[in-house]
């Protein structure tokens, strides 16, 4: 029987149809993959599910029943759980308590005081991790868990509600490939209890790894729904962005100049070991490590976000001095964060003006912005980049992820940066999205700028740069031209197994 | 891309988009977003109910006299707005009324009118630097910093004077709360002088967008290049002087330097603010809502007024009204 079933469900937002006739089902124990482009419709589709949307028509069948959530908690109290990004654990209490906060269990002292029974919750706790196999101390705070193990436990507290369906939103963002397996092999003892769930992903391997059915959405349709055996990679790729990628990321050839941008001895505390390189006009260089091995935290001192020990930062030839992100930026060096939500946009504000907040000065009169110029300086951006946006005024906050992350590039090139850098540039972004991020870098390399980005995404890594630096525990393991490595190289270098 | 254009619903902008077909759109989306005008209804509406209710309020001089009334707490509000958009607030402001007004009358008695309006300004000048210094420099919470020079600047605004009403201005100086220009009180010109130059710098200038970007996300507008502790110093800096500023107008007004005037007033001035819908989050709002929520608690005291309703339940009214429209608001929201 089919635990779920849409037929049908459209929904449309201020004369944007978000969704159009979507429907597919999902079986009783079924992992079904949930792809698309950022704005293609699943995070509505989610939404609607768990009740913080409302469909403007179709039907949605749950076990059967017709199903339309008032809100949040009444989808969930029939049992739809959606396990998002930000973790919704307390945590300084141990695992037991975060399993069953909303019901601890109590008991009576001198007939009417109520407290805390600590033997039945430990009890409960120990059931409740042993039937999800999971090993672990139902004592140990969540804050000594693993990224992994976070989201498991969040998982476990959320299956613990008796949960018919689990919707997982980008589960693997944030976890390392080990971490990763983890979490799949939990998934996968979800599944045989019977429950089902949808997986949302960017990741197309993962999604190819654990999912039985695979649902593609384009444009708010579903463009097919196919079994994992009769499909394969390219073929949902080619699916999800409707066109054949020939190349993941079309990188272009760029003449390589002088030696634009220089760091000597960079130390992040005054132990550490110091970091030393450089990206020269036309060049792309991308660190990459694991997560903390500090590719990331390198630009993060670099771009005057965060505080390094010492370290000499030369532009051009000379030397720079960094104290504000503000000093980095005057130089010509653009930088764009991880964290786009929080670092990168102003969400309120209307896209014309993120953009404009690093060239205030260049379309500033007397103090007074000029209409025209700054028009004349967005919209040619706006259509390069191919922003889609209902117009300049539009604030940020109502455009895709892909989107917010163009503007978030577009800031720089509106300033004239010569060199930029990118922390995890495509983060959270599509497939499509992705490759129009690499080609645009091309083409500002292209023009005689340089580009540095962490990222560690390794494909990307490997294809979309010039050179690569790997980290290893805060200091240059290997230092290696893109067209002499390959992944296993990399990997190898990263986990300290080879140093060059 | 033309083919991506065909797809999507959405479309790229175009200057040669038609200005009629851009107005049409602009009042459509006006009109989708209720927010805007769910304030106004109410005002239309208090205005209607006062007009047929009392035969005294749609006079020349009853709405001269309610511009009157509102001119300190317009302008007062006006650099509330710029400090609560940057993402703060200040609760000093009422006390910095008294002190300028209070400090600038003792000064002009000795040393001569210009001397006195210096001192007064530059009193708010000080205290909003201490303010922003505080706040953005060494990361104090607003509400802990401007609590303090609340209490600090009335105190100042006692000890110096006192405690005594400081009296017998001379009459250069009374003139600007006292005088009129074609019948429109002077206060009431300033504080329209203060708001459209207000308006004009938060709408038009760099310096405007910035301090959106930093209460929007102090984060994202630091890496973009903005000078985040300068924008929020300024804003505090912009409150106070207009506190002092209103501080002046007021001793000019009542003809004295007062230390217990303005108790309460920043309250009222962040009632305002907030009524008129910009957000104490911080990074959204503008001077127009600010006015129209100043116009409102003018208009709703003034009505009150004439309705003869005594003055302790017109703050039980006032204070209902505010939380009224904060929950209407909330559960808008909530939508």
């Amino acid at each position: 029987m089919d635990n779920l079933n849409i037929s049908n469900v459209s929904k449309r937002f201020f004369g944007v149809q978000a969704l159009q006739n979507v429907s597919f089902d999902l079986k009783k124990g079924e992992i079904m993959g949930l792809v698309g482009e950022n704005g293609a419709g699943k995070s509505t589709i989610i939404k609607i599910l768990a009740g913080a949307y409302k469909k403007d028509e179709g039907e949605i069948y749950l076990e059967g029943k017709p199903f339309n959530p008032k809100d949040p908690a009444d989808s969930l109290a029939k049992g739809i759980v959606v396990i998002h990004q930000e973790r919704q654990l307390i945590p300084d209490l141990p695992i037991s308590m975060n399993l069953f906060l909303d019901k601890l269990p109590q008991k009576k002292i001198l007939g009417f005081i109520s407290v805390l029974c600590g033997a039945t919750l430990m009890k409960n706790s120990k059931e409740l991790l042993e039937s999800l196999g999971i090993n672990l101390n139902p004592k140990t705070p969540v804050n000594r868990l693993n990224a992994a193990e976070k989201q498991i436990i969040d998982i476990a507290k959320a299956v613990n509600t008796q949960a018919k369906i689990v919707i997982m939103d980008e589960p693997t963002a944030s976890l390392e490939p080990k971490e990763v397996q983890m979490l799949f092999k939990f998934i996968r003892k979800l599944k045989n209890r019977g429950t089902s769930v949808i997986f949302v992903s960017h990741r197309i391997e993962e999604v190819m790894e654990i999912s039985d059915r695979i649902t593609v959405l384009r444009d708010g349709r579903v463009i097919t729904v196919v079994e994992k055996e009769e499909t394969n990679a390219e073929e949902i790729i080619k699916n999800i962005v409707g066109r054949e990628i020939k190349t993941l990321y079309p990188k272009e050839s760029a003449e390589i100049g002088q030696e634009a941008f220089c760091v000597n001895n960079l130390r992040f505390k005054k132990d550490d070991d110091s970091i030393s390189f450089h990206v020269k006009t036309g060049e792309i260089l991308a660190l990459t490590g694991l997560l903390g091995s500090g590719a990331g935290q390198t630009l993060e001192c670099l771009s005057g976000k965060k505080e390094f020990h010492d370290g000499e930062v030369m532009m051009n030839g000379a030397r720079i001095v960094i104290r504000l992100p503000a000093d980095v930026i005057e130089k010509g060096i653009g930088y764009v964060p991880d964290d786009r939500k929080n670092e990168g946009i102003i969400a309120e504000m209307s896209v014309e003006q993120n953009i404009l907040l690093p060239s205030l000065a260049k379309v500033t009169k007397f103090g007074f912005i000029s209409r025209k110029k700054a028009q004349s300086l967005v919209e040619p951006l706006i259509k390069a980049l191919n922003i889609k946006t209902p117009s300049l005024k539009t604030p940020v906050k109502n455009l895709s992820g892909g989107n917010q992350q163009k503007v978030v590039i577009a800031k720089w090139l509106a300033s004239d940066a010569t060199v930029l850098q990118l922390n995890q540039p495509t983060h959270g972004v599509d497939v499509g999205a992705k490759a129009e991020v690499h080609k645009l870098l091309g083409g500002f390399v292209k023009a005689g700028g340089s580009v540095i980005f962490a990222s560690s995404d390794l494909p990307e890594v490997i294809s979309a740069s010039d050179r690569v630096i790997v980290f290893y525990k805060g200091s240059i393991a290997a230092n290696l031209n893109a067209c002499e490595c390959d992944q296993e190289k990399v990997l190898k270098c990263s986990s300290g197994l080879e140093i060059n | 891309m033309t083919d991506a254009n065909l797809n999507s619903k959405t479309f790229q902008p175009n200057v040669d988009v038609a200005w009629n077909l851009r107005l049409i759109n602009g009042i459509k989306r006006y009109l989708q977003s209720w927010d805007q005008l769910f304030l106004p209804a109410c005002f239309l509406a208090l205005l209607l109910f006062l007009t047929f209710s009392s035969p005294y309020f749609l006079t020349w001089a009853n709405l001269r006299n309610v511009l009157l009334q509102t001119s300190i707490l317009a302008i007062v509000a006006t650099g509330m707005t710029f400090v609560i958009i940057g993402g703060g607030f200040d609760l000093s402001a009422g006390s910095v009324v008294a002190l300028s007004g209070t400090a600038a009358a003792l000064a002009l008695l000795s040393f001569g009118v210009p001397v006195g309006i210096l001192v007064g300004l530059l009193i708010g000048a000080a205290i909003g630097s201490f303010n922003g210094l505080l706040i953005s420099k060494m990361n104090l919470s607003p509400f802990i910093v401007t609590l303090g020079t609340l209490v600090t600047a009335r105190g100042l605004a006692l000890s110096i004077s006192g405690g005594h009403t400081v009296s017998n201005l001379p009459r250069e100086f009374t003139v600007i709360g006292t005088g009129n220009l074609m019948g429109i009180p002077y206060p009431a010109l300033i504080f329209i002088g203060v708001f459209v130059l207000g308006h004009i710098i938060l709408k038009y200038t760099a310096f405007g967008v910035k301090i959106f970007a930093v209460g929007g996300n102090r984060e994202a507008a630091r890496l973009s290049g903005i000078k985040v502790e300068k924008i929020i110093m300024a804003t505090f800096i912009i409150c106070s002087l207009c506190a002092s500023f209103a501080g002046l107008v007021l001793a000019g007004r009542i003809r004295a330097g007062e230390p217990t005037v303005g108790v309460f007033l920043e309250l009222y001035a962040i009632a305002a603010v907030v009524l008129g819908g910009t957000s104490l989050k911080g990074g959204q709002g503008s001077l127009v809502k600010t006015l129209l929520g100043v116009l409102f608690i003018g208009v709703l005291q003034n009505g009150l007024n004439l309705l003869n309703v005594p003055y302790y339940w017109q703050q039980v009214a006032i204070g209902v009204v505010f939380v009224s429209a904060a929950t209407i608001g909330a559960l808008r929201a909530a939508r």
